[in-house]
Parts: structure tokens; C-alpha cells; sequence
């Protein structure tokens, strides 16, 4: 058994400035039962009191009503235990009302959810001061506090309010439980406890399901401009070996990289032999394409490159295309040919030997003038013209159209009926051309021979031509009789020559005249030589002129014109007698 | 509306405007009042013995605010005007002592200096601003300017280092508590000027 121990004051709080209570810890009983009271004195005041009210406030306290406080003071206050043994007192507490005020936590929480324009959600948290405390007299001004977390949180959410009683609460989650509580404090007391929870469950959103949906597309979206870009890189990277690509470093042909890194300058400088080889072959490939394109120089350097390359045989079968271009030479050569046909055709050299056969066949013919009347003379002399006959017509063609004429007349088929009429003609005609001669009447015999031919043909013409059958392949040579027959017909070229003395008259000098007369005088027989003479006497004219004519050689030539002249004379009766036949063709078509 | 309203060559704003003002400002001095009090406290802690002797009534003790549950008379704004007008008359010159001698403490605290002149200035323009709010209500009608004398100088002065720390105690204590009589005192006003929308 001992004294109580010292007791101890706990705390002193007033809830609404006007009252309070003080708490205390009683000390060890010391065995004994033990008795607590508490004494207090004001500033300024000697006198102590004891406590008013020891039950109001529960044990172990001591409850200070409106009567018993002063704000405005400061209170000293003790609390003492007794036992039998002793008594104990404690340290003494100064106490100013007005620093010790703890209110009552604020009442009627309320929890609301709302919704803006935008459909954006809130908490609307609202509550009311406590009860005890006169807040409206401003006797008091409190300020306040919220605290929330979803359910099943562990740390709350605390928000300062000022003095508003209300608070709004955004960004929450949807779906979820929040727990909400609040408290106060005077502007110099203590704060409150926490008032009872309240809670709420925010609702699901429309919104939110828009959000997930934009939140898919947003991922999705990303997800693909990723994939892009990473293709646009790995393409970019493509592109840019396409776009530059690799820059090939110089090489040296027929240069061995590797020999140069082993080291073997010895193979390296052999390599290098090597490559000279190529290069010059290279170069004639050069030429010979240069060669090939100028075809002169081909043909120049043909002989060297022959010489000097001798092996290379192409290139002579290169020179085959300038062969070819030779072709075109042959063309040239055709040509040529061309040419050597021409001067075939060329009558004058045709003529030119025939002229002097005729000198020749005149000396062999001198023999047959003086034999004029034997016939084996006429057969000799037939013998060498019937040689010149495959030749005569051909040339008589282009010659004359007279000699054209005559062979119409020999198709006309009276052939064999010309040559009879011819043979009664030139006896009729000798002796006409004698009487007219004596008489001098040239119009009468040119009026009987135009009769005497179409009488003649309408009074034997089919039994002359069944008997004359087979000696019509002999009259060729009769036709040369025929020329005989010419010369009877050189009477009867007498009207050519009028015609050719009316034409040589205006034209013909006076020497020509003489020489002709000459002719005439001399060839009483031979009257009809007078116009082949004046021919013959133009063509050797033409000829001394070609010749350079002197003066003696002239003469000479003169002399041997007389002698040709005679047998000249007599083939060109002959010719003078196709020449009349010729006119009586053209009667007969007429007639 | 112009800013402020001019009557006797002096500029005032509206009522409630100054009447918010002041109550702000009070409450200022309040808090930084019980800070003083607490760090001289604690740098002085040997003052707990000076506690053990007889506490001193305050020099304006007796300017009480009436309770808020008294049914005898109904406060009127100006009464509670005008205590909170005379108690801040009352420390004008308490405070100006407070400060010029406070350096004299051996090892002062320079913040417990800073404290204290700022205290002396808030005062003095709170108290301008509980005039200016009386002469607006009164229509400039100014009369009964007594308030309760200091006789404290002596005591902080003393020679005896120990009383003068029980003088500066006792003197930082009072000034805090007569600093919540005229805060609660303007608060009341506003409460009953406003229609007791605010409170």
C-alpha cells in the first residue's frame, strides 16, 4: 500500500466555443481506492475552484458548461488523487478556449451523379455544418474537407473546399464504387473527425463505349502506319540501291586483281605481254571495218593486206562483194554487147563491101556485055547475084520502100504472070522504044504500057499459073532474065529519066548533063545506061570526095567509071526495072 | 461603378467590400499572433516557470464580446464596431514598445523580431479600416475614443531579467487572445450586414 500515483490531463476541447471538457489518465491506485478531483483558477483571479460537472462527460472527466466558461480567459487547471496513504497532484494545463475547439464532424452527406451538356459525368458531393456549432451569427467560420477512393482502394482522394458546403468531383471511373467522407475546422481550432461514409456506383457510359471504339481505331490505325512505315523504309532502302546503283570500279582488261595481291609481278608483267596482242587485233578490227566501208580503200589495200596477212583468207571472200560490184561492171560489158549488136545493124558497112564485090562482078560481067545475046553468059551471071539475094532483101527492106513494095506485089501471088508479061513487054518495048525514037512520041508508049498490063493479067491467069508451077523455083534466075528484061525495061525507064532530068535539070550542074549525054551517045545499044550512069557517077563522085580526089587520080578514076558504068549500067537496068514495076503494083492496088 | 466613393476629401470603397477586407486581414494578425507566441514560447522555455507565477489580467480585459446565445440585447454592428475599434486603439502603443524594446532579450530571435513588426504594421492599417467603416455607418459621426491605458512599460524595462521576461510573456499571450476578440468581432458585422448569406 502506497500514495495514488500523479495523475495526468489528457486533452481539453471545446466543440462549440462556449463549453468544455477536459480528460485525464488516473495514475496507480497504490492498492487503495483512490479519489480524482480537479481544481481550476482563472488569470488574474486568486480564488480556485473544483470542476462543476464530473459526470456530464463520462468518467475520468470534467465537463465546463456555458456558466462556468470564459472565452476570453486562460484557466489553470489540476487534477489531484487522494488515498489513505497520500495524495497526488498534476502538472497544471493552461487552457484558452479559443485555441482548444474541435466541432462535430459536418452531417447530411449527400452524393449525387450528374451530367453535363457534353454528356461528360461528375460527382456532386454536398453536406451541412454541424448542429451545435452558430455558424450563422459568424461567431465561427469553418473550412472543409473531402476524401473519396473506389471500394476497394486503399488510399483516399482528399480535395480542400474553403467554406463552400458543396464540391464537384470529375474523372472518375464508370463502373466503379467510390466511398466518400468529409470534416471541418474552425479557423483557429482543431479539425473534426470524419463524418459516416456515403457511397455511389458510377453508371456505364455510352461514352465509354466510344472510347473503347476510338481507342480500337486509334490502336489499329497506329498499328498499320507502323506497318508502312516499316515496309516504306525497307522499299525506300530498295529504292535507293535502284535509284543509285552501285558505281563499278575501274578494271583493267585482261588485269588479274588477284596476281597483283599474291604478289607475282613476273605473271602480272606476262598478263601485260599478253594484252598486247589483243589491242592490235582490236585495231585491225578497226581497219578492216574502216577498209570494208570505203570500198576504194578496200580495193587499194587488197594487195597489201593479201601480202602482209596471207593466212587471212576472208578477206578475199570480203573482195567477193567488190566482184559483185565488178557484175555491175558486166552489166557495163552487157552494155557493151548492146554496142556490138549495134554496128550488125549498121548497113552502110553492110553496103560498104558490096560495093566492092559489084567492082568485081562488073569485070566478070565485061564477058556477058560483050556476049550479050548467049544465055550461059545470063546463068553465070545469075549464079553470083543469086548469093547476094538472101542478103538483098533484108537490106532492100530498110532501104527503100519501093523494094517493100515489090515484095507485096510477089505476095500478092502474080509472080509468075509478071515475068511472062515481062518477057512480051520487053520485046514489044524494044521495038516501041525503037519507033518512038524515030517518031519521038514519048506519050503514045507510056499510054500502051499502062494497057498493056491489066490486059494482060485478065486473059491468063490460072492456067499460067497450074503450067509455071515448077518453073516458078527456076524464074529467080528467070527474074534475073528478067533484069535482062530490065534492060528492055531501061526502055521503059525512060519516063524516069524525063522525070530525073526534070529533077536534075534545076539541080544538076551542066557537067553532070555532059556526062550523061556522053554516056547515052556512046550506048546507042545501050541507050537505057544513061540514067544508071548519072548514078553511079554521084556515088563515085561521093566516094573521090572521100578518098582526097587529086587531079590525075580523078581522071583515072573517070576512065574507070566509064568502064564500071557500062556494067554497073546493066545491074542497075535491072534495078531500074523493079524500080518501074514498083509503080505498076501501086496501078494495079489503085485499079 | 467607380472604384470608391469620396466623402470629406477621403476615398471609401463599398461596405462590403471593406468589410471583407478587414475580416481577411484580422485573421492575418490572428495567425501570425499565435505563431509569435509559440516560438518565444519555445525559445524561452524556462518561461514555463514564470507560468507558475499569478498570471496577469490582460490591460483590455474588460473590453468582453457579448455571447452570440444572449437573449438580453440584440448586438447591433456598430457596438461590436466599435469594441473591435477600441481594442485595436488600446495595443497601438503596446506594440510600438514591443518592438523597440524586444532587442534588448538576450539572444532574440531575429524571426520573433521580423513577427513582431510586421504585427505592429497590419495593426495599425486594420485599425484605419474599422474607422473608415464606422464613419460610413455613422455618417461620419466620430465620438467616444476612451479606451483602457498601458501601464506596462515599466516591466519591460526592468532591470530584473527575469520580470522582464515575465513582462514580454504575458505581453505576447494578450496580444494574441485580444487579436481573436476583433476578428470574431468584424466576422459577426459581416454576417449581419450580408443577410448572413456568407457565413
Amino acid at each position: 500500500q502506497s500514495p495514488p500515483g500523479k495523475p495526468e490531463i489528457h486533452k481539453c476541447r471545446s466543440p462549440d466555443k462556449e463549453t468544455f471538457t477536459c480528460w485525464w489518465n488516473p495514475g496507480t491506485d497504490g492498492g487503495l481506492p483512490t479519489n480524482y478531483s480537479l481544481t481550476y483558477s482563472k488569470e488574474g483571479e486568486k480564488t480556485t475552484y473544483e470542476c462543476p460537472d464530473y459526470k456530464t462527460s463520462g468518467p475520468n472527466s470534467c465537463f465546463f458548461s456555458k456558466q462556468y466558461t470564459s472565452i476570453w480567459k486562460i484557466y489553470i487547471i489540476t487534477v489531484n488523487a487522494t488515498n489513505q496513504m497520500g495524495s497526488s497532484s498534476s502538472d497544471p494545463l493552461y487552457v484558452d478556449v479559443t485555441y482548444i475547439v474541435e466541432p462535430e464532424p459536418p452531417r447530411n452527406l449527400t452524393l449525387e451523379v450528374k451530367q453535363l451538356k457534353d454528356k461528360k459525368t461528375y460527382l456532386w458531393v454536398k453536406w451541412s455544418p454541424p448542429t451545435i456549432t452558430d455558424v450563422k451569427t459568424g461567431w465561427f467560420t469553418m473550412e472543409y474537407e473531402i476524401r473519396l477512393k473506389p471500394e476497394e482502394a486503399e488510399e483516399w482522394e482528399i480535395h480542400f473546399t474553403g467554406h463552400q458546403t458543396q464540391f464537384k468531383v470529375f474523372d472518375l471511373y464508370p463502373g466503379q464504387k467510390y466511398l466518400v467522407q468529409t470534416r471541418c475546422k474552425p479557423d483557429h481550432g482543431y479539425w473534426s473527425r470524419w463524418s459516416q461514409e456515403s457511397s455511389v456506383e458510377m453508371p456505364n457510359d455510352f461514352t465509354l463505349k466510344d472510347t473503347t471504339v476510338w481507342i480500337i481505331v486509334a490502336i489499329l490505325s497506329a498499328v498499320i502506319c507502323l506497318i508502312m512505315v516499316w515496309a516504306v523504309a525497307l522499299k525506300g532502302y530498295s529504292m535507293m540501291t535502284c535509284i543509285f546503283p552501285p558505281v563499278p570500279g575501274p578494271k583493267i582488261k585482261g588485269f588479274d586483281t588477284h596476281l597483283l595481291e599474291k604478289g607475282k609481278s613476273e605473271e602480272l608483267l606476262s598478263a601485260l605481254g599478253c594484252q598486247d596482242f589483243p589491242p592490235t587485233s582490236d585495231c585491225e578490227d578497226l581497219l578492216v571495218e574502216f577498209l570494208e566501208v570505203d570500198d576504194n580503200e578496200d580495193e587499194r589495200l587488197m594487195p597489201s593486206h593479201s601480202k602482209e596477212y596471207p593466212g587471212q583468207g576472208v578477206k578475199p571472200t570480203h573482195l567477193d562483194p567488190d566482184s559483185d560490184s565488178g557484175h555491175g561492171s558486166y552489166d557495163s560489158h552487157s552494155l557493151l554487147s548492146e554496142k556490138c549488136e549495134e554496128p550488125q545493124a549498121y548497113p552502110p558497112t553492110l553496103h560498104i563491101p558490096e560495093i566492092t564485090e559489084k567492082p568485081e562482078n562488073p569485070e566478070a560481067n565485061i564477058p556477058p556485055t560483050v556476049d550479050p545475046q548467049s544465055t550461059n553468059p545470063n546463068f553465070h551471071v545469075d549464079a553470083p547475084k543469086s548469093s547476094t539475094w538472101p542478103l538483098l532483101p533484108g537490106q532492100h527492106m530498110p532501104r527503100s520502100p519501093y523494094h517493100s513494095v515489090a515484095d507485096v506485089c510477089k505476095l500478092a501471088g502474080s509472080p509468075v504472070n509478071t515475068l511472062d508479061s515481062f518477057l512480051d513487054k520487053a520485046e514489044e518495048n524494044v521495038l516501041k522504044l525503037s519507033k518512038a525514037l524515030e517518031t519521038g512520041e514519048e506519050e503514045v508508049a507510056e499510054q500502051k504500057g499502062a494497057k498493056s498490063f491489066p490486059s494482060d493479067k485478065q486473059n491468063t491467069p490460072w492456067p499460067l499459073l497450074q503450067e509455071k508451077s515448077p518453073t516458078v523455083y527456076v524464074k529467080p534466075p528467070d527474074y534475073v532474065e528478067i533484069h535482062k528484061v530490065n534492060k528492055d525495061g531501061v526502055l521503059s525507064l525512060f519516063p524516069k529519066q524525063r522525070e530525073n532530068n526534070q529533077t536534075e535539070k534545076p539541080g544538076v550542074p551542066e557537067t553532070s548533063k555532059e556526062y550523061a549525054k556522053v554516056s547515052g551517045i556512046t550506048d546507042n545499044n545501050i541507050l537505057v545506061l544513061v540514067p544508071d550512069s548519072r548514078a553511079q557517077n554521084t556515088a563515085l563522085l561521093e566516094e573521090s570526095a572521100k578518098k582526097a580526089p587529086p587531079s590525075f587520080e580523078a581522071d583515072q578514076s573517070e576512065k574507070d567509071l566509064a568502064s564500071f558504068t557500062a556494067t554497073s549500067s546493066n545491074r542497075r537496068l535491072q534495078l531500074g526495072r523493079l524500080d518501074y514495076l514498083d509503080p505498076t503494083c501501086f496501078m494495079h492496088s489503085f485499079h | 461603378v467607380p472604384t470608391c466613393l469620396v466623402r470629406n476629401g477621403r476615398c471609401f470603397a463599398s461596405l462590403e467590400e471593406m468589410l471583407e477586407r478587414a475580416v481577411g486581414l484580422s485573421e492575418e494578425i490572428s495567425k501570425q499572433a499565435l505563431q509569435l507566441f509559440t516560438e518565444f514560447d519555445n525559445q524561452y522555455a524556462q518561461s514555463k516557470q514564470l507560468i507558475n507565477k499569478n498570471f496577469k489580467k490582460c490591460h483590455t480585459s474588460s473590453l468582453e464580446l457579448p455571447k452570440p446565445s444572449s437573449t438580453s440585447v440584440q448586438t447591433h454592428p456598430i457596438t461590436l464596431l466599435k469594441i473591435a475599434s477600441k481594442l485595436l486603439s488600446a495595443w497601438k502603443v503596446p506594440l510600438n514598445d514591443l518592438v523597440n524594446n524586444l532587442p534588448s532579450l538576450k539572444d532574440i530571435h531575429p524571426n520573433i523580431l521580423s513577427k513582431a513588426r510586421e504585427i505592429e504594421a497590419k495593426s495599425a492599417g486594420l485599425l484605419e479600416g474599422v474607422k473608415s467603416i464606422l464613419i460610413q455607418m455613422q455618417n461620419g459621426d466620430t465620438e467616444d475614443e476612451n479606451y483602457p491605458g498601458w501601464s506596462g512599460l515599466a516591466s519591460l524595462q526592468s532591470e530584473n531579467e527575469d520580470d522582464r521576461l515575465f513582462a514580454y510573456y504575458n505581453m505576447i499571450r494578450c496580444e494574441g487572445r485580444e487579436t481573436q476578440k476583433v476578428e470574431t468581432a468584424l466576422k459577426m458585422v459581416k454576417c449581419k450586414i450580408s443577410n448572413e448569406n456568407n457565413c
